[in-house]
């Protein structure tokens, strides 16, 4: 049974990742068109309810909505009721009783996704919770390194950062795993999770090692915050010790991409002039991001008849 | 010469107490006092109770009602209506309401709401002002008003300094000290356990080192000076272990264990449902198991239940928005009756005759069923089965971590002073 929502990566399995990934190929050829817009979800309404600041991937959605011809719904929660103390349930409940179809949400408080189904019918997008899941993030991902390598099976993925505060790192996770990769997490141990021992990773404090064989490393935002925290005594150590500078990213082999879900702290995690190399694929991310979410609302909310007739879909 | 007419008599139950389980009618006079034990009992009003268990009232040593300040939580009248409901006849409120019991005046507009409490309610002040943990509140104006239990509650930093002074100083009024077992520090923004489930949600976790710190901090000032020391809501079996070794150094320590501590595990949290946020956290299942090994072994002092209840949409609040707290009192029966695998007195003992003993209560509460006693008394069917709603129960919240579960052990009447407050389960007043 296809899930009714996306809260995380298990709603979907390999199943629903392989088939998003494929549906992605499909609105990939669309966003090549003159107009890169297609009428599949029209009459559809999907409501944004972010309760943490995000421009992009806010962008990323609002803008995949829009090339399905889909209405949408904000619901500005800086200026809105909830600065007044509305709850999240009547915020939803409001929502949803004006008609949506979907509601893409984002809270600083892990969960919130899970939450929902208990207040409204919609189909759920969890636009990341708390430090649990962001998994449009992971399948934009997913998509990127198949796009890359023609498959994600075998290949050796290096997550590197601040795992134990990533929502990013917990999706990718599961779905690096799902789809057969192996995967290293490098970190110190101050910013890995306590208890991974369940967990299908390898763990390595050693970064040189860790990616001289590497297919993908990926870099994690490293929070300025976290010095003042006690996690790092200084970002200027972490930066020796974790961080992808020029050096090692001219050292790694010809094949390896170099992946960051943004926003990149220049000079901290990334040196200042790594996104630029050709072996980094930050910007393709954040393309791939439009076309893999409009993937993912056509995954929920389309019926299929719309884009068998894609081709004279353009109106 | 015509002796008054007994009041009550609750008729073919078996009683057990301390002196062991025998079937006899309990007969309550004019005066609120056991009457007669015996057989063919007669009186104005005759209570079935055949098949059921009498037993003297249970005694909560940590119960939270959030009056005087945030009435809109609890008051001491919704709270003790659940507490009778849950076998209770005495319970000692916590001073950290809105308005912390930090001087006498507070505790006599306390005493005066307590006119609409449906048990007894022991009054505890805080030990510290304002429960900040750095100057010792009067407890000596305090203690003039009768107050025997000073609490510094969960999440104080305390300092060394003050914590043994004040064990030194409230000596003199042969009062007991209650302390939560939580430093601060590890605690300040944890959400629930730290380990497996917390570092899979990506929750920030409040490790079991937060409550042994502290456990061997507060034995060894407890030893040191001498004090009178009860810890609250002791959640793992190495604060257990810390607190056995220092009892059997001679420290005068007692401990409590909350029912869903020996019930309930962190799994819950995978829900995300607020109700499962409570503090100490909820723990492994091989805690749990090792909780209610201790409490089999007779290690445990005491079953206390930390009832809190909180306004309902707070806990409809996402999970890390959401405050701490579970209601507790309707529940801890059948939680012990359910996850403990304990002959009958060895639960009473720990809901009922231990911590009466180490509130002080004994001459009115605890493990003597006789003639002359007070009728403080709990009848209960311990094998009827049940699922916990707390919509259902009297709390004005109703966020119960037992929400769902079904239980055993349902509690049929409840006696205050010899008065029927809960019959078949319904509130009399």
């Amino acid at each position: 049974m296809k899930s009714k929502h996306i809260r995380g990566i298990d709603d979907l399995g390999k199943e629903g990742i392989q088939e998003i990934l494929s549906l992605s190929d499909h609105f990939f050829e669309v966003s090549t068109r003159r107009i890169p817009k297609v009428p599949a979800l029209r009459g559809r309404t999907i409501a944004w309810l972010f309760y943490e600041n995000s421009t992009r991937t806010r962008l990323s959605f609002e803008t995949a909505a829009k090339r399905l011809s889909a209405d949408s719904m904000n619901f500005s929660v800086s200026s809105s009721s909830v600065k007044k103390g509305e709850s999240l349930r009547d915020t939803v409940e409001t929502v949803s009783a004006m008609g949506v179809d979907a509601i893409v949400v984002r809270h600083s408080s892990t969960g919130v996704p899970w939450l929902l189904p208990k207040w409204t019918d919609a189909s759920i997008i969890n636009a990341g919770d708390g430090a649990h899941e962001h998994p449009t993030q992971s399948l934009l991902d997913c998509y990127t390194i198949q796009k890359q390598f023609g498959d994600i099976e075998g290949k050796k993925i290096v997550i590197v950062g601040d795992i134990k505060h990533s929502r990013v790192a917990r999706s990718n996770i599961l779905a690096f795993k799902t789809m057969g990769a192996e995967i290293v997490l490098v970190a110190p141990r101050t910013l890995l999770p306590v208890d991974t021992s369940s967990w299908p990773v390898e763990i390595s404090e050693d970064l040189d090692r860790s990616i001289a064989d590497a297919d993908v490393v990926y870099m994690l935002r490293m929070q300025l915050e976290r010095q003042k925290e006690a996690f790092v005594p200084s970002l200027r150590e972490y930066t020796n010790d974790f961080g992808l500078t020029l050096e090692r990213a001219q050292k790694l082999p010809k094949h390896t991409i170099i992946m960051h879900p943004g926003p990149m702290n220049r000079g901290v995690e990334i040196a200042s002039d790594v996104p630029e190399l050709d072996n980094a694929v930050v910007t393709n991310q954040v393309s791939n991001g439009v076309i893999v979410r409009m993937a993912v609302l056509y995954f929920l909310l389309g019926s299929g008849a719309e884009l068998s007739e894609d081709g004279n879909s353009n109106e | 010469m015509v002796t008054a007419m007994n009041k009550i008599v609750l008729k073919g139950g078996v009683i057990i107490d301390k002196s062991g389980e025998r079937q006899a009618d309990v007969a309550i006079g004019q005066d609120g006092l056991i009457s007669e034990i015996g057989e063919g009992l007669s009186a104005e009003n005759i209570i079935d109770v055949k098949g059921q268990i009498i037993s003297s009232g249970f005694v909560d040593l940590n119960a939270h009602f959030s009056q005087p300040g945030n009435e809109k939580a609890e008051t001491i009248e919704t709270g003790t209506r659940s507490a009778v409901r849950g076998g209770y006849t005495a319970v000692i409120a916590m001073p950290d309401s809105e308005k912390i019991n930090d001087s006498a005046d507070i505790t006599r507009s306390i005493m005066k709401l307590c006119e609409t409490a449906l048990c007894h309610v022991e009054i505890a002040g805080a030990i510290t002002l304002g429960n900040q943990g750095k100057q010792i509140a009067p407890l000596s104006e305090m203690a003039a008003l009768g107050i025997r239990h000073f609490v510094d509650p969960m999440v104080v930093e305390r300092n060394d300094l003050t914590t043994r002074r004040a064990m030194e100083y409230s000596q003199r009024f042969e009062a007991t000290l209650y302390y939560g077992c939580s430093g601060g520090e590890f605690y300040s923004k944890g959400q629930m356990n730290e380990g497996m489930v917390s570092s899979r949600l990506g929750i920030l976790g409040i490790p079991k080192e937060n409550e042994t710190i502290e456990v061997f901090r507060l034995c060894s000032l407890a030893k040191m000076t001498g004090a009178r020391v009860h810890l609250q809501q002791v959640s793992n079996p190495q604060s257990v272990k810390l607190i056995t070794e220092a009892q059997a150094e001679g420290a005068k320590v007692t401990f409590e264990v909350a029912p869903h501590h020996f019930a309930l595990t962190e799994a819950l949290v995978e829900s995300f449902e607020a109700r499962y946020k409570i503090f100490p956290p909820l723990t492994t299942q091989e805690n749990v198991n090792a909780m209610q090994r201790l409490l089999h072994e007779g290690k445990v002092d005491a079953i206390a239940t930390g009832h809190r209840s909180c306004e309902n949409h707070l806990k409809d609040q996402p999970f890390e928005d959401a405050p701490f707290g579970t209601i507790g009192f309707e529940t801890a029966l059948g939680a012990a009756l359910t996850f403990l695998d304990m002959p009958l007195s060895g639960i009473l003992n720990l809901l009922s005759w231990r911590p009466a003993e180490i509130a002080g209560l004994s001459e009115t509460h605890g493990g003597t069923i006789v003639k002359g006693r007070p009728g403080n008394l709990t009848i209960f069917d311990p094998q009827k089965k049940w699922v916990a709603k707390g919509t259902e129960m009297q709390s004005k919240g109703s966020s119960s971590v037992f929400e769902g579960l079904q239980m055993k052990g349902v509690i049929s009447h409840t006696l205050v002073d010899g008065e029927l407050v809960v019959i078949e389960g319904e509130i009399q007043k």
